[in-house]
């Protein structure tokens, strides 16, 4: 045999030349490496002939002192592309980019989905995106100096790289951060910023401005811009979209978020592998136990073979995945009913059944909503007696009467549908290229569900239905939900009858408290309650992530806020807001 | 419809209506008037932190402590909410079995999580997360046990429901 080698072209390379300078292999899978300049026509491509519909993760990296880095490929922009249609893995682009002068196009006109995305880029990382039409902060506000998400970047109360920090008791008793370092002294800003003469730029906010006439019928009205928000009950937590309006027509809509930023991903950056597990908890707070899963579903494949959960331990996370949807579905149906104006009656229903799957929680695991259950291989500890059977109870007696139930006061409801059916229109085309996943995407009669489409843990065993309905609008969302709680009692009955007896960790996951992964990277994701949830991970061989980045559902969905709300009336875009079903502690990270 | 069907039906859903009203009247509430009352946890439910002592020798009024003062929970504890400071054991008179023994012993309620890991990493099951549930406080300093706080059983109103 000779030695000579068979050069195989890069991909692309017949279309776009250049395009693609390299491919590598990595932990998931391979991935391509992008000339900058080439990008959009490269997505282009993708998108139109390849049939990647969805870029559904974008991030950048920094690799500041990572091994075999320079300043000349100092950070990445990371992209990862999934098909609707054909399912299975991503498609991974990265863009490698200089130190000195960290740019690339954007990506808004291909895939508009791109928006907030990079924004969050933009601000945590001060990579600029060409094009963008409106490249400000997002998480942060403009006073803000710095970016933080840069390994060069120390917070003002830094301690260490990482835990423990050794430095909180200096001389045996407890020392307080701020006595140490009091306000005022650790402020710094941007340039040219002077906190006291800034004022808010509100009249450049509205993005997505509407070519309104400027005349309803017979009346000239002027436009005005309200506030709805940070303080406002229907925006589920500390969030704030600014309206635009012409009487009481949406003209166009900006969310406005970060009052709940703490910066996650770098306090992940800090924090060992299974000392990040309770603060994925605290992401969506409605639904621990599926962030759990993400979370440990990315890091099992960053470890390898040996950490494959088993079997046992798979079915008790199916099911606690599945009774956190049920919960989830339950929490965000009976508050979307709150916003429709239907005070708390219907809220209370759910929460009661709500209430009996939080004990489940609580039983297991310790804790009713930040469970902390799962470990890399398994879980923490093991069912206690008796739980299979109250489980088996509760879900085989009393849930389907009570989704049943739900149906019967809700789905019906003449005055649901007359305030629901049409509002909040998104096809189905849009709700993809604006990465929308989860029961928005389904709601628009697209069915896209990982579960099915790159099925995850034992996934693959079960037989349910992928909710969706194609009424496009905000009722539709809400029968999806309807919907999927079915299908997850389904599921769970199965996975009830099926669990078998076994060890609930795997050997050498047992009592391992530090883990050490190989260098790679990873991109875990599932279907949570609220839509794709990923955890991308890059490891450089130590015990902590060297980039720990979450790929939040509902911030994400929120792209889709302003483009579904022009046009109808200001009542309506809280219910439109209820229909995306966000939790702030996972929009703001 | 006639006008008098309409009425029929209106009236049949009111008194449907009513009849769900007045059924939840005669159910007992679901609430529980904690502290007054006391409320039911599981046994495994993660509350205040507790160090609990071997049991007591014959004659001896306490028994030794079972922290050896190994650091693991602090090292494990994923806000920093632990400080630990082990000493040599005097063998004449020693705390614990070990060699060595937690002269500093301090859990800072206002950071702690109540995730756990603590817990799961002691070697010598000494730090447990009791069932009880944290007690508020006035100042921030009060919110930092300190060991002989911890080694106390807290109190607290609640009833612990079987297992299943």
């Amino acid at each position: 045999m000779s030695e000579e080698t068979v050069v195989t072209p890069l991909p692309y390379s017949d279309v776009l030349p250049g395009a693609v300078l390299a491919e590598e292999t990595d932990l998931d899978g391979t991935s391509l490496v992008v000339a900058a300049d080439k990008l959009p026509e490269l997505a282009r491509h993708l998108r139109d002939v390849e049939g990647l519909d969805l870029l559904s993760n974008l991030t950048a990296v920094d690799y500041f002192g990572y091994k075999g880095r320079t300043a000349e490929d100092r950070f990445e922009v990371v992209y990862h592309l999934f098909s609707t249609e054909k399912g299975g893995g991503p498609t991974v682009l990265r863009v490698r980019l200089p130190e000195n002068n960290p740019v690339l196009p954007t990506l808004v006109d291909v895939y508009r989905g791109a928006d907030l995305q990079e924004r969050e880029a933009y601000d945590l990382f001060g990579i600029r995106f060409l094009g963008h039409p409106a490249l400000r902060r997002i998480l942060l506000w403009e006073g803000f100096h710095g970016h933080p998400m840069r390994k060069d970047w120390q917070e003002p109360y830094y301690e260490a790289e990482s835990k423990p920090f050794k430095s909180r008791h200096p001389d045996g008793n407890y020392a307080w951060a701020e006595d140490r370092n009091p306000w005022g002294s650790n402020v710094q800003y941007p340039d040219g910023f002077d906190p006291l003469t800034w004022q808010e730029p509100v009249s450049q906010i509205p993005l997505q401005s509407h070519a309104g006439n400027g005349a309803s019928g017979m009346l000239k009205t002027d436009r005005l811009i309200v506030n709805m928000g940070p303080q406002h009950p229907s925006t589920h937590g500390v969030f704030r979209m600014i309206v635009e309006l012409e009487g009481e027509t949406i003209m166009a809509l900006e969310p406005e978020m970060g009052y709940l930023h703490r910066n996650h991903e770098k306090i992940g950056e800090r924090n060992t592998y299974l000392m990040n597990m309770p603060y994925t908890d605290r992401l969506d707070y409605i639904s621990s136990m599926s962030n759990n899963l993400a979370y440990a579903i990315a890091v099992e494949k960053l470890l390898g073979e040996e950490y494959a959960p088993t079997e046992r331990a798979e079915y008790i996370r199916v099911i606690m995945a599945e009774l956190t949807r049920i919960v989830n579905h339950l929490f965000s149906v009976g508050t979307f009913l709150n916003d429709l104006g239907a005070f708390f009656t219907p809220l209370l229903y759910a929460v009661r059944e709500r209430e009996l799957i939080l004990d489940m929680f609580e039983a297991v695991s310790g804790s009713r909503m930040m469970c902390n259950y799962l470990r890399f291989g398994g879980v923490a500890r093991d069912l206690p007696d008796g739980w299979l059977e109250q489980c088996k109870d509760l879900v085989f007696k009393r849930l389907p009467g009570k989704i049943e139930e739900l149906t019967t006061y809700l789905t019906g409801n003449e005055i649901l549908q007359e305030r629901c059916i049409g509002v909040g229109y998104l096809s189905p085309q849009d709700a993809i290229n604006l990465s929308c996943t989860g029961p928005q995407l389904r709601g628009s009669g697209v069915a896209y569900d990982i579960r099915r489409a790159e099925p995850y843990s034992i996934y693959d065993r079960f037989e349910f239905d992928i909710a969706a309905f194609n009424g496009c609008d905000v009722y539709s969302r809400f029968l999806v939900r309807m919907e999927e709680m079915r299908q997850s009692v389904r599921i769970l009955e199965q996975a009830l009858k099926q669990i078998p007896e076994g060890p609930i960790q795997s050997p050498k996951g047992q009592g391992s408290y530090v883990v050490r992964p190989p260098v790679g990277t990873v991109y875990g994701r599932i279907e949570s309650p609220k839509g794709e949830l990923g955890f991308y991970l890059v490891s450089d061989g130590s015990g902590n992530p060297f980039r720990y980045r979450v790929r939040p559902p509902s911030y994400i969905n929120l792209n889709a806020l302003g483009p579904m709300s022009i046009g109808n009336k200001v009542a309506d875009c809280v219910i439109i807001l209820g229909g995306i079903d966000i939790v702030l502690g996972e929009v703001d990270r | 419809m006639s006008k008098a069907g309409d009425f029929v039906k209106g009236a049949g859903q009111i008194a449907g209506a009513m009849g769900v009203t007045l059924k939840h009247l005669t159910k007992k509430p679901l609430t529980v008037e904690y502290p007054d009352e006391p409320a039911a946890v599981f046994p495994r439910y993660r509350g205040r932190h507790m160090l609990r002592r071997y049991d007591a020798a014959p004659g001896a009024e306490l028994g030794l402590e079972r922290c050896i003062g190994c650091c693991l929970c602090e090292a494990a504890c994923p806000t920093g909410a632990i400080l630990v400071e082990a000493a040599e054991n005097d063998p004449a008179d020693p705390h614990s079995p070990g060699e060595r023994y937690a002269k500093t012993y301090e859990v800072n309620l206002l950071r702690c999580v109540f995730c756990g890991d603590c817990e799961e990493a002691c070697p010598t099951e000494a730090v447990v997360l009791t069932q009880a549930f944290p007690v508020p406080e006035q100042d921030r300093r009060s919110f930092i046990l300190v060991k002989d706080q911890l080694l106390e059983p807290p109190e607290s109103n609640i009833v612990i429901r079987p297992e299943q």
